[in-house]
């Protein structure tokens, strides 16, 4: 069954635009037929987590401000969206980069030191009779006398880290620990040799302020003939306070303290809740003992505890079944396989306890279940990842953002208004996901988002804000997703808007009518459009003489330059323009706003639909998906609503018990 | 188990760097660029029974107790007694003056404990041949600081063979794990020193962890999302690769460990100087074994006392001790020598051997005297700079060891005069020894 889906997926790719549907109207009443059950379950196969999924987790488990995955090797987008499986492969440059991104977070999250520290060395310990001896500074029986600051009264700990010198019969090297000229710590036995130097320490109450420090050899013997020699080598000297301080994720990792002699099971218990999170599932009996093994095996080799733990952390991090969401390896698994795919979905990151609890509990397997969860999810402030991952995706604002309009032709596109541009975008999708108006007044919603920036840039009144801010507008007013400056920018060439690129937008994103590539072996003629003597319809008509060109082009072209009222800024252009577009099949339209009075508003449900559904699966739909994104119920669907259809769609999980 | 694997790929590749070198055509050696330069330095002297070649018949056979010698007998070159005069006219005429001197021929005045000496022959051959290599040169030491010399002399003076420039020692590295990460990696997770070396052991723990973790998943998976997993192994692969190997040409060296006792530190030495070569990070290198005046008692060999009490013999004892201190190291210079011979070079079929000239050097000849005059240098290599041909010369304690040094310039093509009135190098170096240069 599956292979034979798989061939007619190749058929279907291997067609020319004149199999496809042409623009019909809508059929009089919706056939909200039920739905065949699709005849496989589908296979999802290891997905790697995409930069921004990286970031959001890190920050979720570890509770990190880095965001190492912005300079991680691209992710490449396949179906409109940078969270496809099929193009998240690992390379070695990109696993490189993850790997050391877990060293930064781990680092900077679970860092314990102490509010004050300062270390010195080099050219700090240079006195007028020692010599330098590799990193080290060996005394030769001089005092070394270091001037230290701190910052305020209290205990510090004062550090040397040295090795003695001894040959022959001469005596194991001493010396005198001052402070501030009195001897505090007297005749202190030098452990280590320069190769290995010891740490020695002492604990002192400083007052605010300046210290001098000095280190005397008390027993310093240099005599050659009898090969009687001994002398202190200093590697650096360390002063620091006794106040802990501890990074932004030290408590939520370390709910113990992982002393190994103070409570053995601690480190054990930090490490699997650690895992379980990570992992996003519980730990299986050999990968605990897996898990414990590597921290033993760091600890015997001298790692301190707390350094042990955060190793094995490192270690979970760099693992594929941190780095990859993982197919159910157990069949006990299957309710976290789908917690995490609800969570990297809505929340853009990995389950918290509160949803991992809900598989263990099988929450997750229950019709109800399943929807109070994702309606929770939805309410939770997370769910604004979908504006970051799915919502500039889909409507441009990703390359809005990097598109480069002529400035000397549009002086007003300033940082302001392309930032201006990015929040109309999100916030008018963002409103969506709670407004509970059906998704198809997406097109017309009655208010869009501006600043004052933005509505100059519009050629509108200035709606008095800094910020982009719900302001309802009139029904023949600038509004609803055919207008956003977001795509129409993206898709512009430097000086003009794109009707060819646009039209292609609209087909594949409003309508999701997908273009297939040229033909391999086209020749392209120069076509440069809004140059020469010829208008723009003239140009593509000449565009469209080509009959290798002409079956995907008709439905391009025709569709784009009813938008041709919107220059390459995504501002108005002045005057008489000629904007009459036009469907496949026939019916034609003057501008955004008349696509938006005659576009099939069930086909713009189901195509917000399928991209979602792209976006929450990490796959193009196959044959089998198809037939449910185009069969399932969508009747005066809102944003939520599709989520949920998805959700709890057989496809994006096993059916939940009780489901339709 | 990971430690066992590890050891595995590192004797692995040990196994096929020893293949036996191919002999090495004087037509191959026509176009090839001038020899890396090793000095390899032994301290407290030489006696000369243990280590100087008798010449039968125009073949060098080296005393018993050196047998390891042998195979480089027709690539040696013996000089016998070639006197070093810079220390005689220096304050002490001790230690300290030998061992920096043998290789700059400059004596010091008074007040010793200021840092004198001139520009060293390894780095004058350095600044010609050393500018293409990562390095231009290294030097590194096996000892540990002890005793400063007479006359509240520079510690320096028995510290460094090599020298910059006046009053610029070059003193060595000792740490084998320093010398390691300064040629193939950095500091380790912002850690230095023992921690860093902990911190390097943890990281291969780590990694082997999450290779043997990425192998149960793989058995768990299906069959398309294994060949994505293979890309995870070649990444892993990479990476661990990565984490030991910068510049390392394509082997996969292991660092040392830190806190090796003497003798593992001195071949994990010998192992980055081949690792050095072999990956041309250097074209340049000084080795002491130890440091000159080395107090060192080499309790591992059963001969106790400090070394440089037993080289002035103070009794019958001593001289049993000495003969297996002195030919402990002279054997590890012929271990080094095999490891570079059994290690390929650049060019085809020749060994790192072939395309070096290795010198071992002692701070001057028999110690318990102090004898500067008779130092016996012994040249070994596969590369036709020199006649090193199994060539005995007898200098008779009257050449200036600073003339083998200027025949060096010669051999290497360096102009130019570099000692005091009109001497070319040090301050009595002025002739080419004949027959030397090949």
């Amino acid at each position: 069954m599956r292979r034979r889906l798989v061939a007619s997926t190749a058929l279907w790719l291997a067609t020319s635009c004149r199999l496809i549907e042409p623009y019909r109207p809508p059929p009089p009443t919706e056939p909200e037929a039920e739905v065949p059950p699709p005849a496989y379950v589908a296979h999802n196969p290891l997905h790697r987590l995409n930069a921004i999924e990286f970031d959001n987790t890190v920050r979720d488990l570890l509770g990190t401000t880095l965001q190492p995955g912005r300079d991680f090797p691209p992710d490449s987008a396949s179906g409109g969206f940078d969270n496809n499986a099929a193009a998240l492969s690992i390379t070695p440059t990109w696993f490189a980069a993850a790997v050391r991104a877990a060293e930064q977070v781990v680092d900077e999250a679970l860092w314990v030191g102490s509010v004050y520290e300062r270390a010195y060395l080099g050219e700090a310990l240079v006195t007028e009779e020692g010599y330098p001896l590799g990193e080290l500074w060996a005394l030769s029986g001089e005092p070394l006398t270091l001037t230290i600051e701190v910052p305020e009264d209290g205990d510090y700990e004062l550090a040397f880290v040295a090795g003695g010198v001894q040959t022959g019969d001469a005596v194991a090297p001493l010396l005198d620990v001052s402070i501030d000229g009195e001897v505090r710590f007297g005749d202190v036995a030098i452990e280590g040799t320069p190769a290995a130097p010891g740490r020695h320490l002492f604990w002192v109450t400083l007052t605010a302020g300046e210290h001098t420090v000095t280190l005397d050899p008390t027993n310093f013997q240099n005599w050659a003939p009898a090969n009687r020699h001994n002398d202190v080598a200093i590697e650096e000297v360390v002063v620091r306070s006794g106040q802990a301080a501890y990074g932004p994720g030290y408590a939520r990792v370390f709910h113990c303290d992982p002393d190994p002699v103070e409570r053995p099971e601690c480190a054990t218990e930090v490490i699997v809740r650690f895992a379980q999170r990570a992992w996003r599932r519980p730990l299986a009996v050999e990968e605990r003992a897996a898990l414990l093994l590597l921290h033993d095996t760091v600890l015997r080799d001298g790692e301190s505890p707390v350094d042990a733990v955060r190793l094995v952390i490192r270690h979970i991090l760099a693992s594929p079944k941190f780095l990859f969401r993982t197919p159910s390896l157990d069949p006990a698994w299957t309710d976290f396989e789908l917690a995490t795919r609800l969570s990297y979905f809505i929340w853009g990151t990995t389950p918290d306890d509160e949803l991992l609890a809900k598989a263990d509990a099988g929450d997750l397997s229950t019709l109800q279940g399943r929807r109070e969860t994702v309606v929770a999810m939805l309410a939770d402030p997370r769910s604004r990842a979908l504006l970051d991952g799915f919502a500039e995706q889909w409507l441009g604002v990703r390359a809005m953002k990097q598109a480069a309009p002529s400035p000397e032709l549009f002086p007003g596109f300033t940082d302001e208004v392309r930032s201006a541009m990015a929040d109309e975008a999100r916030s008018l999708f963002g409103d969506f996901l709670a407004n509970g108006a059906p998704v198809d007044r997406l097109l017309d919603p009655g208010f869009s988002y501006l600043d004052d920036d933005l509505a100059l840039h519009y050629g509108l009144p200035p709606v008095g804000s800094l910020d982009v801010q719900r302001t309802p507008v009139a029904r023949d007013q600038r509004q609803g997703l055919l207008t956003l400056g977001s795509w129409l920018v993206a898709k512009s060439d430097a000086e003009h808007g794109s009707p060819i690129r646009r039209g292609r937008w609209v087909s594949e994103n409003v309508l999701c009518v997908d273009i297939p590539p040229p033909p391999a072996d086209l020749e392209i003629p120069e076509f440069e459009i809004g140059v020469g003597e010829l208008t723009v319809r003239e140009q593509l008509e000449r565009h469209r003489d080509d009959v290798a060109c002409a079956a995907c082009h008709e439905l391009l072209d025709v569709v784009g330059i009813g938008f041709e009222g919107f220059d390459a800024s995504g501002a108005p252009v002045p005057g008489e323009v000629d904007d009459l577009g036009e469907l496949p099949g026939g019916p034609t339209f003057e501008g955004a706003a008349g696509l938006t009075d005659i576009v099939d508003r069930r086909r713009f449900a189901q195509c917000v639909r399928k991209k979602l559904f792209t976006y929450a699966m990490g796959r193009i739909p196959d044959e089998v998906d198809k037939h449910w994104l185009d069969h399932a119920p969508i009747a005066d669907s809102t944003l939520p609503d599709l989520i949920l259809q998805i959700t709890t769609s057989p496809l994006f999980h096993d059916p939940p018990e009780g489901g339709e | 188990m990971s430690t066992s694997r590890r050891r595995f790929l590192v004797s692995a590749a040990g196994a096929a760097l020893a293949l036996p070198a191919l002999h090495y055509t004087r037509e191959a050696r026509a176009s090839e660029t001038p020899p890396r330069l090793l000095i390899y330095f032994m301290p407290n002297g030489r006696r000369p029974e243990w280590w100087v070649p008798s010449s039968e018949d125009g073949q060098l056979v080296f005393p018993e107790g050196l047998e390891a010698l042998q195979p480089f007998a027709n690539r040696a070159m013996s000089c016998i007694d070639l006197a070093n005069y810079a220390p005689w006219n220096s304050p002490g005429a001790a230690h300290a003056m030998g061992t920096a001197t043998i290789l700059s021929g400059r004596s010091m005045v008074m007040p010793i404990s200021e840092l004198q000496n001139s520009t060293t022959i390894d780095q004058i051959i350095a600044s010609h041949i050393g500018t293409q290599s990562r390095f231009g040169s290294l030097q590194w030491s096996a000892g540990e600081p002890g005793a400063c010399d007479v006359a509240n002399a520079s510690c320096a003076y028995t510290q460094a063979v090599s020298w910059a420039d006046y009053g610029a020692p070059l003193l060595p590295t000792i740490n084998p794990a320093a010398a390691f990460d300064r040629l193939f990696g950095s500091s380790v997770d912002g850690l230095r020193g023992v921690a860093a070396d902990r911190r390097r052991r943890s990281l291969r723990s780590l990694l082997d962890a999450t290779l043997d973790d990425a192998r149960r998943l793989e058995r768990k998976v299906g069959v398309e999302d294994r060949q994505t997993l293979q890309a995870y192994f070649t990444s892993l692969r990479e990476l661990e690769r990565s984490l030991v190997d910068e510049g390392s040409c394509g082997i996969q060296p292991t660092a040392p460990e830190a806190r090796l006792p003497y003798a593992e530190r001195v071949a994990a030495f010998h192992e980055l100087i081949r690792l050095a070569f072999q990956c041309d990070q250097t074209r340049v290198l000084s080795f002491m074994i130890e440091f000159g005046l080395s107090g060192r008692s080499h309790d591992f060999l059963g001969a106790p006392g400090t070394h440089h009490g037993l080289s002035h013999l103070p009794d019958e004892d001593a001289y049993d001790r000495l003969r297996i201190v002195e030919q402990w190291q002279n054997n590890q210079f012929a271990q080094l020598l095999t490891l570079l011979d059994e290690t390929p070079g650049a060019t085809d079929g020749a060994s790192v051997l072939d395309e070096t000239l290795v010198i071992g050097i002692s701070s001057m000849g028999e110690g318990s005297q102090h004898r500067h005059g008779r130092n016996c240098p012994l040249l070994v290599s596969g590369s036709s700079l020199l006649q090193t041909n199994g060539q005995q010369q007898d200098f008779g304690a009257t050449r200036p060891l600073t003339d083998l040094w200027v025949t060096l310039l010669e051999a290497y093509g360096i102009g130019g005069t570099y000692g005091p009135d009109g001497a070319r190098f040090g301050e009595d170096g002025t002739t080419v020894i004949d027959g030397v240069i090949g």
